[in-house]
Formats: C-alpha cells, structure tokens, sequence
C-alpha cells in the first residue's frame, strides 16, 4: 500500500500531456477535440488514481484510456444523426455504367480488405497498391524486415482471394447494396 | 502444364491461386491509376472513421466510393491507415518500456 503509493508519487503524469494530446490529435484531426478528449483522459486517470485502480504500467494505462477516448469519441459520431445535406454532397456525379460497375468491385474489395484483416494489414496494402512503394520502404514504416513484409502481402493476397470467393461483389444488375 | 505437379511439387492449382491472387493485386492497382481529380472536398474526420470502421453505414458506404473515385479522398485514406499503425505503435512502445522498467 505504502509502496504502491511511493509508485505514484514518483509517476510525473503532467509530463505526458503534449504526449497524449499529440496521440489523441493523430486520430481525430482537431486540436480543440483533442484537448478535451485529452482533459477527459487525465481525468478518468486521476479518478482510477483516487481509488487506488492501477497497478503499475502507468503510462500504458494512461494511452489506453487515451486510446478508450479517441474510440468512444468516433463511437458517438456514428450515433450523430446523417442529414440529407451531408448526404447530398457525396453524391457522385454521373458516369459511364461500367465504370461504376469498375468502381464498385474496387470498393467491395476494399471494404473486405478493412473488415477482415488487422489495420496494419490493411496499411501494407494500401502501400504496396496505392501509394507503389517496396518492399524494402514498407518494411521500415512497419518495422519489420523486408522478407516479413513480403511474405506478409502474399498471404494477404491469398485469404483475400478466399474472401472474393466466398464474397463476389455485388451483382450491379439487381443493384444489390455493397 | 498437364501434371498435375510440377517439379518443386507445385500444383497447377497453386499456380492458378497465383493468377487470382494477380488479379486481386491489379485490380488494387487499378485504383491508383483509374483516380479523378476533383470531387467533393475531404471530410477528413469522416475517412478517419471510415478506417477505424466506425461511421454511419450511409455515409461508409459513400465515403468509400470516394475513395476509390477521388485523389484528394484516396490520399487522406492511405494518410489515415497509416496514421492508425503509428498509433498502435506508440502504444507498444510505450508498453514495452514500461515492462523494461519493471
């Protein structure tokens, strides 16, 4: 008890508050959001202080409840009614019916791609594919090395292939929804 | 091609699988190269969630096409997968050199 609370005194949680903030800013792009997200999560910290919650690890403790914010945070914007307005302004303008249909199987892929394979999966592709860098430049911003990197896309691409299979994209006739 | 296996003990079926697994990577390709200038202005937030797969289904499904029609949005898409990772990062690291200090 006594030591536990030696811990915290020790434990200079005022010194992660540019750290967090900038952790929490990376995700919703908005300095006063994540002031106030950032406010909110020292003050979930000190209440799981006060009543005596934590049991080392503390800065992990302090990004995961950061990481609880920021998600709690995109949690309610999915609850945020959708106007017409908003709607409107996604409207795609109209073009040829097989570039829809084009347009729409690159989507449905896609969305496999993010339901069903971890986010730094989906990062790899997303490099290897959309922004054509190697092998050798992916395994740096992953961290891995290069061989891990390959072998990684390859079997990304063979579940995909399985996921395709079981999932073919939406028959366009019918105008099934994605 | 008309055994079944060739001689690293491939089959023709792993061979066809490769095919597939091409067409997959071309047509993550085509993405790139079929991309309009344009469009509707980023909703930056909105792709942000549309990578943690926590927006409206409405707006998903029309952020989405965005992303696969437009440069601007396919940029702030490919930013926000990899701004996600940088997240997870941080938090390994920072768990890892607490297990370090303990």
């Amino acid at each position: 008890m006594c030591d536990n609370q030696s811990d915290q005194d020790e434990f200079d949680v005022e010194s992660f508050r540019d750290h967090v903030q900038g952790f929490i800013m990376q995700s919703v792009k908005n300095w006063e959001i994540a002031k106030d997200l950032t406010q909110e999560t020292f003050f979930a910290f000190w209440k799981s202080s006060e009543a005596e919650t934590i049991q080392g690890d503390r800065r992990t403790f302090l990004f995961s409840i950061a990481c609880k914010q920021v998600k709690a945070y995109w949690r309610k914007k999915k609850t945020i009614p959708v106007s017409n307005e908003i709607l409107d302004s996604y409207q795609s303008p109209n073009v040829e019916y097989s570039r829809e249909e084009q347009l729409a199987n690159i989507q449905h892929l896609l969305n496999l791609l993010r339901e069903h394979f971890t986010h730094e999966d989906v990062a790899l592709m997303s490099m290897k594919y959309l922004d054509q860098m190697t092998f050798e430049k992916i395994a740096v911003e992953l961290n891995c090395v290069v061989s891990t990197a390959s072998d990684r896309h390859q079997r990304i691409l063979n579940q995909l292939r399985v996921l395709a299979k079981e999932n073919p994209p939406p028959d366009f006739e019918t105008g099934s929804p994605l | 091609m008309n055994s079944p296996n060739n001689k690293n003990g491939i089959s023709e079926e792993a061979s066809t699988d490769n095919n597939e697994c091409s067409q997959i990577a071309r047509t993550l390709h085509e993405m790139t190269e079929n991309l309009e200038e344009g469009g509707p202005d980023v909703v930056i937030e909105d792709v942000i969630a549309y990578v943690h797969q926590v927006l409206h289904p409405v707006l998903d499904n029309s952020v989405g096409k965005n992303i696969v029609r437009y440069r601007a949005w396919n940029k702030a898409y490919r930013e926000a997968t990899r701004d996600r990772v940088e997240i997870e990062k941080e938090i390994e690291k920072a768990s890892s050199e607490d297990e370090h200090e303990v």
